[in-house]
């Protein structure tokens, strides 16, 4: 009887053994045949192996994110189905597992594209860089989230990474897309507006475009603050200060915490003193959440000492701090405000300097600047143009751009010319 | 923490009734505007001017019109000129025929000024490609002296005054040009797809231009010795006054998307001899607008200026500049700090606020209520053309809460402020002489409109009429009225609003002091005549020299 107990217990074990050896085999074939799937852009069967494969491997957080992604890229699923899918996947990946920040900039891409949840996906993108700072693609999404947004003054940080881990040889791409986020924010992403329906396909932007996007990312997330000071910035841009500051007082009552975001802090503040409410604005100012410095920051401070304080030596102070800032060594305003203030203060040579800079500023944005700079950023990777775009950003004078474009320059200056 | 401003409502609501056809002023501005032709001139409206023509103490009125602005005849205009005669402020008659008041031309702007010296005033009518020097012969009529004076300007004219630019006691002319536009190079634009008007930046600038009298008639071109012909200067309005009361006058152009001129006034050089002639006591101006703070807005930006009114806003003792300015730009108030130096407190003023939708023109500074705080009228009407929407605006009544911060009262003072209308020209006057302040609005799209202020207020006044010696306008003198503790300045001032000509007198509200109080003027000459136990709510005559003459008692307050 014992013998007999043993041999039924061995051949048990033994085919609990066979089992989970199959099982295991036959789920390393399904990872196999999803990799093929996923070479194929198979995204069904991509998903149906990964399925299998993770019924055996649950806890495999790459696979988790693969599978997230099978979902995202198959055109043939409803959106939001897929995307509900692929972000439950990406729930399954652990705060403390390296995946993590990559599981986090996917979400925040399928929230941002196809969901139009700006607020959400600025929010996974910022997670993701405070876990992992070097992370390319949190960098590139935010990057392009902040010209949708119409907040393309605040992505120079993120520009500069993702030049950074770029080619050499592909870096007058990178260049030209910073060049649209610098001069023509509104329309820098005409293929990101197609994909989320603002463009119809072949269709250029239009004059509607921007505040259309706006809208509707404000109306995706009506409790997100910031959303609704995109829209108010846009009203207080196109001169309509008045119906900027509605808008931002009903999101006063109907957000959540409106007051800590600095961007609508900023714009508040700003319209306020636009429409010469300056102790409100003043109030508002003086409550500034988070850190206190960068553009907006300073840009506010140095126009209140200007202004509200009338301390002259203060503004000067301001707003040399504003002009080092991007976008101030474009804003040719600002640099006309110092003058005022240089002027003020009694430094008659310094102020007309500074006019003077102002006005070659001022002259550097026309149209009949830009036009041939577009033009010739058609093919960026053409040694003219590349000399073009160095000399437009010296004469600007912002040494980052002028030096890459200047190197863009001599790597094709080396490069043997194929028609030789 | 944030609030809702509460809705405006001004203490002694501002009451205007239109009364233009019960006066029976009955005129419409010919705009020659054709169809899809967008010829910028059609646009640009047509301005009045108040003065009292027959020296019976009312003011008359002169209306510019328009004319075929194709037509190259010199031919009397289809659509005349018209010049009422005031009828004891109780009606109006269009005396233009039996006058011979009419020009020809496309009109446009007008100044008055007496010239010759006789008492009576004439005018200056500038126009596209055209102007007219029409002298007052005393007798009721007038003659077109344009050829013999050499003050003929075949640029397009717009705002124009007179003024002595070289203290010999002539009135000189300066007139403000504005686009080098003919029917050869108008151009259309498209806006969102739709034809209009295009603006100011598709057109070369032209020069102003400067006539000195010569005493004998005869004016001369010194626009270019005097240098005022600055490059690029895209003029509509034009204001004299002493900005930094060091007794010279400057001369302030609204200039439209150019930066706006300051001419200030240089040290005339000796000429070692003891009879110089006009030529050689000829000044030099300088363009002190960049670094006074008054070129451009406080960013730096062109902005497109129309209409000007000067009046001391915030009660500082200077004369601040109001600018009105194109649509989804802000108005401008120039604050004057003194030293000739400006900033630019369009928002503190509030002024960003109640602009930003509107198109102004025609401006007026001018206290509706008497409470010693200058309030402004603002005419707007948007310039792309009819079939742009907003076209018609309503006009606007900002009222002045004494620290220089306005609130749009317009809603509540009458009809005629809720009423959509493309206006241009602004002007004031007491047509009454009630002592308070009447308007006059020009349309593109429908008749002259005369409000008369109804407006009800327990508050008190001073009108002074200011004569210096010499009849030459008393352009930058100084009115003091000291009330109690109270101290409310004034300035009369050359020019101003767009095309039109106000009420020379001045009218200072003294809120609700009803004692008499003293007046202190500052003649331009550098004489200080101070006068004690001055009574109010009524209007005086200032001569330079003499003793106040009492004129019209006014209305008194209820």
């Amino acid at each position: 009887m014992r013998v007999r107990a043993a041999r039924l217990l061995l051949v048990g074990v033994l085919g609990i053994g066979a089992y989970f050896g199959i099982t295991r085999i036959v789920a390393q074939r399904s990872l196999q045949r999803a990799k093929t799937a996923f070479g194929l852009q198979d995204w069904r069967t991509a998903r149906g192996e990964l399925h299998s494969y993770l019924k055996v491997y649950p806890s495999n957080e790459e696979a988790r994110l693969r599978l997230a992604e099978a979902y995202f890229k198959d055109s043939a699923l409803n959106s939001e189905r897929a995307v509900s899918s692929a972000i439950q996947q990406l729930g399954f990946i652990r705060r403390e597992s390296p995946l993590w920040p990559a599981a986090r900039v996917q979400e925040a891409r399928m929230c941002l594209f196809v969901r139009m949840q700006t607020h959400r996906s600025e929010r996974l993108l910022r997670e993701s860089l405070a876990a992992d700072p070097e992370n390319v693609e949190a960098h590139y999404v935010l990057w392009k989230l902040l010209d949708l947004t119409g907040r393309s003054h605040l992505a120079e940080p993120h520009f500069r990474k993702v030049l950074e881990s770029t080619p050499l040889e592909k870096r007058a791409f990178c260049l030209r897309e910073w060049y649209m986020s610098q001069f023509y924010p509104a329309t820098a992403n005409p293929e990101i507006d197609r994909l989320m329906g603002f463009l119809e396909p072949g269709a250029a932007h239009d004059a509607s475009t921007e505040s259309r996007r706006l809208v509707r990312f404000r109306e995706q997330e009506p409790r997100a603050a910031l959303n609704h000071a995109d829209v108010a910035r846009w009203f207080s841009l196109e001169g309509d200060p008045k119906a900027a500051l509605e808008l931002l007082q009903q999101a006063l009552d109907t957000t959540d915490a409106p007051l800590e975001e600095p961007f609508f802090v900023a714009t508040l503040a700003q319209v306020l003193y636009d429409l010469g409410e300056f102790d409100r604005a003043l109030k508002i100012y003086k409550a500034w959440p988070g850190e206190r410095s960068g553009y907006e920051y300073f840009r506010l401070e140095a126009i209140f000492s200007d202004e509200v304080d009338r301390n002259y030596e203060q503004a000067i102070v301001g707003y040399r701090k504003v002009i080092a800032i991007w976008p101030g060594q474009a804003d040719w305003r600002i640099q006309n405000r110092l003058a005022r203030c240089l002027a003020k203060a009694g430094d008659e040579t310094a102020a007309e300097e500074m006019r003077s800079q102002a006005k070659s500023v001022e002259l550097l944005m026309e149209t009949k600047v830009h036009s041939p700079l577009r033009k010739a950023l058609a093919t960026p990777d053409q040694l003219e143009n590349c000399q073009q775009m160095s000399q437009f950003y010296e004469q600007l004078g912002l040494a980052f751009e002028t030096q890459h474009w200047r190197e863009q320059a001599q790597r094709l200056e080396s490069v043997p010319n194929p028609s030789h | 923490m944030l609030s809702r401003r509460d809705a405006v409502v001004a203490e002694f609501p501002p009451r205007f009734t239109e009364v233009s056809a019960e006066q029976g002023l009955e005129f419409t501005f010919h705009t020659d505007a054709v169809p899809e032709r967008y010829f910028l001139p059609e646009i640009m409206g047509g301005g009045a001017a108040w003065f009292d023509f027959d020296r019976d103490g009312w003011l008359d009125l002169f209306l510019v019109n328009g004319d075929e602005l194709e037509s190259e005849s010199r031919r009397p205009k289809p659509h005349s000129d018209a010049l009422f005669q005031n009828r004891g402020g109780e009606s109006f008659a269009e005396i233009s025929g039996v006058a011979g008041a009419t020009t020809i031309g496309y009109g446009q702007g007008c100044a008055v000024g007496d010239l010759d010296g006789d008492g009576f005033e004439d005018l200056y009518l500038t126009g596209y490609r055209t102007s007219t020097l029409l002298r007052n012969l005393g007798d009721g009529t007038f003659a077109d002296q344009t050829l013999e004076s050499g003050t003929r300007n075949d640029r397009w004219g717009s705002g124009v005054v007179w003024l002595d630019i070289n203290d010999d006691r002539l009135l000189d002319l300066f007139v403000v040009n504005y686009l080098n536009v003919t029917p050869q190079n108008r151009e259309q634009c498209r806006f969102s797809g739709v034809p209009g008007y295009c603006g100011p930046g598709h057109y070369e600038a032209v020069d102003d231009r400067l006539f000195l009298n010569l005493g004998d008639g005869r004016f001369r071109d010194v626009s270019e010795e005097v240098g005022v012909t600055i490059p690029d200067g895209k003029g509509l309005g034009v204001a004299v006054l002493d900005f930094d009361l060091d007794g010279q006058n400057e001369i302030y152009v609204a200039n439209d998307m150019t930066p706006n001129f300051l001419f200030q006034r240089q040290t005339v050089p000796d000429t070692g001899t003891d009879h110089p002639t006009a030529m050689d006591v000829l000044p030099k101006f300088r363009d002190v607008a960049p670094i006074a703070g008054c070129a451009v807005s406080d960013m730096g930006l062109n902005e497109a200026s129309m209409g000007v009114a000067c009046a001391d806003f915030d009660n500082n003792g200077y004369c601040d500049i109001f600018l009105t300015h194109f649509y989804a730009q802000k108005n401008t108030l120039y604050r004057n700090l003194g030293g000739l130096q400006f900033e630019d407190d369009s928002r503190r003023s509030r002024l960003v606020a109640i602009s930003h939708d509107r198109l102004g023109f025609g401006t007026v500074a001018f206290d509706y209520d008497r409470d010693g705080a200058t309030d402004l009228l603002i005419a707007n009407g948007h310039v792309l053309g009819p079939e742009h929407k907003p076209f018609a605006m309503l006009p606007q009544i900002m009222r002045n809460d004494g620290m220089a911060r306005f609130e749009d009262v317009g809603p509540q003072s009458g009809d005629y402020f809720r009423q959509l209308s493309v206006g241009r020209g602004a002007a004031g006057t007491d047509f009454d002489n009630d002592g308070d302040l009447d308007l006059l609005v020009t349309h593109l799209d429908r008749p002259v409109a005369l409000l008369r202020n109804d407006t009800v207020t327990p508050h008190h006044f001073l009108g002074i009429e200011l004569r210096r010696a010499d009849r030459i306008p008393a352009q930058g003198t100084q009115v003091i009225i000291e009330a109690g503790t109270r101290r409310i300045t004034s300035m009369s001032i050359g020019g101003g609003s767009y095309l039109c000509v106000s009420d020379p007198r001045l009218l200072m509200g003294l809120k609700d002091w009803s004692e008499p109080v003293t007046l202190e003027i500052r003649w331009q000459s550098g004489t200080v005549a101070r006068y004690e136990n001055v009574a109010v709510d009524r209007y005086w005559l200032a001569i330079e020299g003499r003793e106040l003459l009492p004129t019209f008692s006014g209305a008194s307050p209820p």
